[in-house]
């Protein structure tokens, strides 16, 4: 925890320093701008792809992103339940670049949501995905920054979605036929 | 339960999500060449889609970011929301961008028209098929012939009068045949080609020892079919033939708009059409007389492999692919213009 709370320090003496900065973290940490990026990002993936072979794949992966969101989800409500960890302003002198959360700083809920979309499309799509995973590591320590998550809540928040992923992706193969059956019926409609 | 603290932010974000998601598609629209979903005629700019798309992603934000700041960074809607929010903003962009590609095409189709003038005389062929009949000028001695079959539903008659009348700056004759109803009725479409063929072998103008065929998409199969009996037939070239089970996804809006590949797809009478005339099975007979078959590289109305696959076991095929051409724009394309009088002028 000692580490957590260096590290976190680290981060958060970047706060209050530069206007700028100050305006720039709060632009890519709230619940608007990188979350919409990502999203955007899989709606644009949903067209892409110079075969239908290639696009098939792109569009399992927006599938599998979205499951995945949802698993991360259930998974970060379910460890609320039994486990309520301060944010990191609740006892300490944090430099604040943004509201009060009230709900556990453990894992973090935002992270959870942006690495389980980079990962779910980078197990499709190693270029995008890396893409996706910039947005996502960019948003999780902003977060970080601005003083409302500890780095260990990122990193539990990245965990918990890359695992979600991975388990929709690689081991859940009943979505898989899910996702298919779902494709080639919006096929009969020429939306995919 | 959905609460919106922010009636304003909502709204916002909706309007956000409504104009990024448009930006996104005209970006997708430009880079996989999707006329279906481009607002403009990307094609030969595509740097227009890039810009548009740009524009609108990046203008959405700062107006979004820029009238709401004070709101998101306080409490807001929860991640439900959001995501409903992006669905609904998401789906009207889709059915907008649908519905402006459709309404544009139409207008440039429209103007495209106006373009064109025809030509030739109305003559009839038979009894129920009517054609135009393009003559050079003033041939001293009888000149060779085409006749030209157009698509199902593919709009391109126009094209065949400007191809014909290419033919005819080369010293050619060209039949363009009138795409009517009865064209498409199986099997009465069979006496087509020949009784074209018998038509021009009896013009005084033509020689009827000189006689190819030329047919665009599902008439191409057609005279691939014909071509396999009629033996005055000395050459035959294949523009886009259907041939075998078409694709049938988004990558036909490629091709064309949304309600028009709509219909293209679920039209049972092209199917229909496609797997009487079993122009594939037909072909193999053509040989050994020149036999041209034409593609686009970026056909997204045919399915090219097991049509490749054909062609590689039949040496006597000559296949060639235009770069840069469609499906539907492919008989207009200058290099199908010069392919194709090349083909006829060296071979007739």
């Amino acid at each position: 925890m000692a580490v957590d709370w260096t590290v976190f320090q680290w981060f958060n003496n970047f706060a209050g320093r530069w206007p700028a900065l100050d305006t720039a973290v709060r632009l890519v940490m709230n619940d608007y701008a990188l979350p919409t990026a990502l999203v955007l990002l899989l709606f644009g993936l949903w067209f892409a792809g110079g075969s239908p072979a290639v696009r098939e794949q792109h569009q399992r992966a927006v599938f599998s992103a979205i499951g995945s969101m949802v698993l991360g989800n259930l998974v970060v409500k379910a460890m609320n339940l039994v486990l309520y960890r301060p944010r990191p302003f609740a006892f300490r002198t944090v430099t604040l670049l943004f509201y009060r959360p009230s709900d556990s700083s453990f894992p973090s809920n935002a992270a959870s949501v942006g690495f389980s979309i980079a990962t779910a499309v980078w197990l499709y799509n190693h270029r995008i995905g890396l893409l996706s995973y910039a947005l996502a590591t960019v948003f999780g320590l902003s977060r970080v920054v601005g003083g409302v998550h500890y780095p260990s809540d990122i990193l539990g928040g990245a965990l918990i979605g890359s695992m979600a992923s991975y388990l929709i992706v690689r081991k859940f193969r009943l979505l898989d036929r899910l996702w298919t059956a779902i494709i080639v019926q919006l096929r009969r409609f020429l939306l995919a | 339960m959905l609460y919106f603290v922010y009636q304003e932010l909502a709204l916002g974000y909706l309007l956000f999500s409504f104009l990024s998601a448009l930006g996104v598609l005209q970006w997708v629209a430009a880079r996989y060449r999707l006329v279906g979903l481009a607002l403009w005629d990307y094609r030969e700019r595509r740097r227009w889609g890039y810009a548009i798309g740009t524009l609108l992603i990046a203008g959405s934000a700062t107006w979004f970011f820029a009238s709401q700041w004070a709101r998101i960074l306080t409490p807001g809607p929860a991640g439900s929301e959001l995501s409903l929010l992006f669905a609904f903003g998401a789906a009207g962009a889709l059915i907008l961008t649908l519905a402006s590609a459709a309404m544009l095409h139409e207008i440039r189709r429209r103007a495209t028209l106006r373009e064109k003038g025809d030509g030739g005389s109305v003559v009839a062929i038979g009894s129920a098929t009517t054609g135009r009949l393009y003559l050079p000028s003033s041939p001293g001695a009888p000149v060779p012939a085409v006749c030209l079959v157009p698509g199902l539903g593919t709009g391109e008659r126009r094209a065949l009068d400007t191809l014909a009348r290419h033919l005819v700056q080369q010293g050619l004759a060209a039949l363009v045949i009138e795409p009517d109803e009865g064209l498409y009725a199986y099997p009465e479409t069979l006496a087509t080609v020949p009784a074209a063929t018998s038509f021009l072998s009896k013009r005084p103008e033509v020689d009827p020892e000189r006689l190819g065929v030329l047919g665009y998409d599902l008439g191409a199969d057609l005279v691939m079919r014909a071509a396999s009996a009629d033996r005055q037939v000395r050459t035959v070239a294949a523009l886009a033939p259907i041939l075998v089970s078409p694709p049938a996804d988004l990558d036909v809006l490629a091709e064309m708009p949304y309600p028009q590949a709509f219909r293209w797809t679920r039209d049972r009478r092209r199917a229909m059409l496609r797997t009487q005339l079993d122009a594939l099975a037909f072909g193999a007979r053509i040989a050994p007389r020149p036999f041209l078959l034409l593609y686009g590289a970026e056909d997204k109305l045919v399915s090219r492999p097991p049509i490749e696959e054909w062609v590689r076991t039949r040496g006597s095929v000559t296949h060639q692919v235009v770069q840069g051409a469609r499906h539907l724009d492919l008989m207009d394309h200058p290099t199908t213009l010069q392919t194709v009088a090349r083909w006829f002028k060296e071979r007739l």
